[in-house]
């Protein structure tokens, strides 16, 4: 294969605050041949968002200053995008996830997570997404 | 006797022992200083903080595969939401990070650290 044919990567971001979190997702993501790209917060996943595309966004609801509702909320509202959003969240946030539900989230997965489980729904969001683009 | 477990650490690790090494390092070096901002927010009676703190500290202690642990912060973090008499939850947060700092110890030991 040469370069001009070799399929692009898909792109992750990651928005997580706790660092080994963060750091056991991107090592996931990253096995599974994703390019991935990462955001302690919200607030610097906006900057991030406002600057390049991605194929889906895995993101923690419960962060400082602007959380991942808030997260959610601009990229629906305000990026007008419609990319792939998976929760990452504990287990006892169930009004949270109805919340990020309502506001567009696609999928969610509970901390701590099966890499068997993030691998395939990471993969199924995408494939929805392109499925319905086509 | 407390013991951790990083079969969980394994899993995700996934053969890549730089991975694993890199998250034990992780646990061992940041731990305290969480711990430090935990007992701050119980000094200065802030349920809120604590709550977030705790919050964002269970998923570390399920790495290294704790269970008793991540039980007893379970404990603190609903106390902290109940926001409980702040005794309580100091003289039991005390006990909790005494076994905590013999987890970092045990690793540190076993993973020359």
């Amino acid at each position: 294969m040469t370069l001009t044919n070799k399929p692009q990567t898909m792109r992750v971001l990651i928005v997580e605050d706790d660092n080994m979190t963060r750091k056991a997702l991107e090592h996931r993501m990253r096995l599974d041949g994703y390019d991935v790209f990462s955001a302690n917060d919200g607030k610097q996943a906006v900057e991030i968002l406002k600057n390049a595309n991605f194929d889906v966004l895995l993101t923690d609801l419960h962060m400082p200053n602007f959380s991942g509702l808030d997260l959610i909320r601009f990229v629906r509202n305000e990026l007008k995008s419609n990319m792939p959003i998976i929760m990452v969240t504990r287990v006892g946030l169930e009004e949270t996830v109805l919340a990020a539900f309502e506001l567009g989230a696609n999928d969610y997965i509970t901390k701590p997570f099966s890499p068997e489980e993030l691998s395939l729904r990471v993969k199924k969001s995408i494939i929805r997404f392109k499925q319905k683009l086509t | 006797m407390l013991q951790y477990n990083l079969e969980y650490l394994e899993e995700l690790a996934a053969g890549d022992n730089n991975f694993l090494l890199s998250m034990v390092s992780d646990f061992i070096h940041q731990t305290p200083d969480t711990l430090a901002q935990i007992a701050e927010a119980i000094n200065r009676s802030d349920h809120e903080l604590l709550y977030q703190l705790i919050h964002r500290f269970i998923p570390t202690i399920e790495f290294m595969g704790v269970s008793e642990l991540v039980r007893k912060f379970r404990d603190i973090e609903q106390y902290a939401k109940a926001k409980a008499d702040i005794n309580l939850i100091k003289n039991y947060f005390e006990e909790v990070q005494a076994e905590t700092f013999l987890i970092i110890d045990k690793l540190k030991h076993d993973f020359n650290q």
